[in-house]
């Protein structure tokens, strides 16, 4: 694999979009359904009060909706905080990929990083995140790569 | 105030596993678990005064245990389950932090600090650093982009200096500080 040279500045807009993509977790949607289906069981049935009825619903619903709905909105209100504050974020990276690593050179951080150190990576339609434990994320906006850029770094992440 | 002597340290992984339980409960997942702790013991009493009339009809101990029953679920996600899942994220990234920060050298100077590894040499400045929390073995810093730096009191040249001059910094000059 030839060395993939890129500068990337993830911009305001494209970090908030980034950080507000919706999520799903498993246990609060099944908690959220058992919830609803509890108060339903109750209504129908007559076991329990019409408040507590509302209240299970109310709950159930909030659990339901806090992921895909809400969440999205509060992480976005922190991103925008945090993109503002962090002198970081609006700094331009050069990112050196190999076979095996990645260079880093911005005005905070330099180093090659292997690969294998990526403990999560995330991809949406616009940007490709890569996570070293806590240490490091690099944030790198699909458009500053061609797709066989794209492809060869995605082979490589996948070894 | 003259910056201290240049340090290196290795860290082990109990010490990284604490250190980020600590930092979790001040900025992290785990900090909003009394919050909400209380919220839920409020929400609870009042879910119980609203099925009072309930209770009064003999529906009183079906309506204890449903309420003891939420609650110990509740307790038991707040104080087991989120310290749980940090605990088992900060272990499996140990790995990576054994491999990219310990044995590294840190140099604090008067406005940032530089920490060098043999991967990576990362500089920082204080302003950046959202919040200093002192352990009474270690300082933790949390910068803005949420990375967690860990500088073991034991490891430092001169302690009472450094930890003097780190006090100074984030209590005196940039008044982010917080302390178990």
């Amino acid at each position: 694999m030839e060395p993939i040279r890129v500068s990337v500045l993830c911009t305001r807009e494209e970090y908030l979009r980034f950080c507000a993509r919706a999520s799903f977790s498993l246990p609060q949607t099944a908690a959220g359904a058992v919830l609803l289906t509890l108060g339903g069981c109750g209504a129908a049935f007559g076991a329990i009060s019409e408040t507590a009825v509302v209240l299970l619903w109310m709950l159930g619903a909030a659990l339901l909706l806090w992921e895909p709905l809400l969440l999205p909105f509060y992480r976005k209100g922190e991103a925008a905080r945090r993109y503002d504050e962090s002198r970081r974020l609006q700094e331009a990276v050069r990112l050196t990929f190999t076979e095996d690593s990645v260079t880093v050179d911005s005005r905070a951080t330099r180093g090659t990083l292997p690969l294998s150190l990526v403990t999560q990576t995330v991809r949406t339609n616009e940007m490709l995140s890569l996570t070293f434990g806590r240490e490091l994320t690099l944030l790198l906006p699909l458009r500053s790569l061609d797709d066989t850029q794209l492809a060869a770094i995605t082979a490589a992440l996948a070894k | 105030m003259l910056a201290p002597k240049a340090f290196v340290q290795t860290i082990d992984e109990n010490a990284y596993v604490r250190a980020r339980l600590q930092a979790a409960a001040h900025t992290g997942a785990l900090r909003f678990r009394v919050p909400v702790a209380v919220l839920s013991a409020a929400l609870l009493i009042g879910a119980g005064l609203c099925v009072y009339q309930h209770m009064n009809s003999g529906g009183y101990l079906l309506t204890a245990i449903g309420e003891v029953a939420v609650a110990a679920i509740l307790l038991l996600i707040w104080f087991w389950l989120l310290p749980q899942r940090e605990r088992a994220r900060a272990s499996a990234d140990f790995a990576v932090y054994d491999r990219l920060m310990n044995g590294g050298e840190t140099a604090f100077s008067a406005d940032e600090f530089t920490v060098t590894t043999p991967l990576l040499t990362r500089e920082d400045s204080y302003a950046n650093i959202r919040v200093c929390l002192e352990t009474a073995d270690s300082f933790l810093s949390v910068s803005d982009d949420g990375v967690l730096y860990i500088w073991q009191k034991s490891a430092f040249g001169d302690e009472a200096q450094t930890t003097v001059f780190l006090r100074d910094v984030f209590a005196r000059k940039y008044r982010r500080c917080g302390r178990f």
